[in-house]
């Protein structure tokens, strides 16, 4: 179990990967800001579910996405499927490209895009986290890759 | 994409949000804390309510029954502005303070009674000057069937057009004012000092919240063993020996009927040769006669005056108002006696 200053310490260790997970979700600086502050409500609220302290990001990471989800979806721009999510207004000039590149990705795409390339997870892992099937994840993984690849000749030509 | 990722930038209010959230959630945790004291005062203001309402309906105790509305008004307030001032940790107390509002809103209520209410109302016959009917107090005791503080709530008491005022919880009115009132004579037992009358009526209470009640009656009638005077009463047998030597000073005429001369062996007294002291064992022959406007619904019979400190009253079997059918036979019969 957690003691605060733990939960703390080892929030702060991961805090910005999670920003930035919460960013390719939401695409803007100040909506990334809440869902952020609903991430720290969240995890420190349920710190005492955690069994494995080393599987902390991995839950943190979980809960980021969930609160991205709940958000889009609180903001109507949550799509399910395979439709694509329309582009938000962005503030940062620097970070377009990433979230320019994912735009046309499904939440549930960016999932796993994030996991499996930028948290360097392996398949087994990446499904473990979702909560999914490893076949599943790799299907969705695939594909997305194809998605991206098509994204970036786009954005060459 | 790796380079892509890590080139987001990082806003600095980042940790402040961060802090901001588990301060949150902190606040959340403090307000969990103080479940079961919640829990304790939501039980203690139901129970104060409970308790509220039971009180009321058993002794409709009245001390607290002026909480003015805008007392409650001030504790709803300063619940609120605390509950906003000191932030949601304190929220636990906002649903008893809720119940507590309410509770002190039904103390400050006037107690309307559900059911009509047992009055008594005591006649007492306290003169003997020969016009007793007259003279005589009609007593509400009230108090006891209501209790002090249900008395203190009322404003008035009518009964038909009489507006009866109040003094120690006993509503005392002439007898003329309760002859005339919807509440009709009593008809008592010859062999009781004291006689409980048949007759029920209501009254009409009316509170000080505005609220009337109508209440049924229960007149019951005192008769003092140690009033002065003998009357002697025409019976349906019309003949009346005298137990003792006896001096008639009047006679008392009835609504229905009036005497109009006694027969004693042989000689006629009317009310001019009054007064007159007969010897014991006189025979009496009571004559009558009927008055000119018979009002059956208030019926007195003609009574005898005497000086003898002797005391006896007429007798019928039933309440004229219950049994009028029954009362005008008797009548009948006694007018009948007369002429015979």
């Amino acid at each position: 179990m957690f003691k605060e200053q733990d939960f703390i310490q080892q929030y702060k260790a991961i805090e910005n990967d999670l920003y930035r997970v919460a960013y390719i979700y939401m695409k803007n600086e100040a909506d990334t800001l809440d869902v952020m502050q609903e991430v720290a409500y969240r995890a420190y609220k349920y710190r005492h579910q955690l069994e494995q302290p080393k599987y902390f990001k991995t839950w943190a990471t979980r809960i980021t996405m969930n609160c991205a989800h709940d958000a889009l979806r609180k903001n109507g721009c949550y799509v399910a499927t395979e439709q694509i999510i329309e582009t938000p207004i962005l503030d940062d000039v620097s970070s377009i490209e990433l979230a320019d590149v994912m735009e046309k990705l499904t939440p549930k795409e960016k999932d796993v895009i994030i996991l499996r390339i930028f948290y360097d997870y392996t398949f087994q892992q990446t499904a473990h986290c979702l909560n999914s099937n490893e076949n599943t994840v790799k299907t969705i993984y695939y594909r997305s890759l194809r998605k991206l690849k098509q994204q970036l000749e786009e954005g060459e030509r | 994409m790796k380079k892509e990722w890590n080139r987001i930038h990082i806003p600095k209010s980042l940790s402040q949000q961060t802090k901001k959230g588990i301060a949150k959630a902190k606040q959340e945790e403090q307000r969990q804390k103080f479940r079961p004291l919640r829990f304790v005062g939501i039980v203690a203001a139901l129970f104060l309510l409970i308790a509220t309402t039971r009180i009321k309906q058993v002794t409709a105790y009245s001390e607290i029954s002026n909480i003015p509305i805008i007392l409650v008004i001030i504790i709803l307030a300063s619940g609120i502005i605390l509950y906003h001032i000191l932030g949601h940790a304190f929220q636990w107390f906002t649903v008893p303070l809720i119940l507590l509002a309410v509770a002190l809103y039904l103390f400050s209520m006037p107690y309307r009674p559900a059911s009509p209410l047992p009055l008594h109302a005591k006649v007492i016959y306290t003169t003997n000057d020969g016009k007793e009917a007259n003279n005589t107090k009609v007593e509400l005791k009230v108090a006891q069937a209501l209790g002090e503080a249900n008395v203190k709530r009322i404003k008035a008491i009518h009964i038909g057009h009489q507006t009866l005022t109040k003094q120690d919880f006993v509503f005392t009115f002439t007898y003329e004012a309760f002859r005339q009132s919807e509440i009709q004579k009593a008809i008592w037992q010859r062999d009781e000092k004291i006689s409980i009358n048949r007759a029920v009526n209501t009254l009409a209470v009316e509170w000080h919240s505005g609220k009337t009640t109508q209440v049924p009656l229960t007149i019951m009638y005192e008769f003092p063993s140690s009033t002065e005077g003998l009357i002697k009463h025409p019976t349906e047998d019309q003949h009346y020996t005298l137990a003792e030597a006896t001096t008639i000073t009047a006679f008392i005429p009835g609504e229905a009927v009036a005497i109009s001369h006694l027969q004693v062996e042989g000689s006629t007294i009317t009310a001019e040769q009054l007064p007159i002291t007969l010897e014991k064992g006189s025979v009496i022959e009571v004559n009558l006669v009927q008055q000119p406007e018979v009002h059956l619904q208030q019926p007195t019979l003609p009574l005898i005056k005497t000086t003898n400190n002797h005391y006896e009253i007429v007798y019928l079997d039933e309440h004229p108002m219950l049994k009028q059918q029954k009362y005008e036979e008797a009548i009948k019969k006694l007018l009948q006696g007369v002429s015979a």
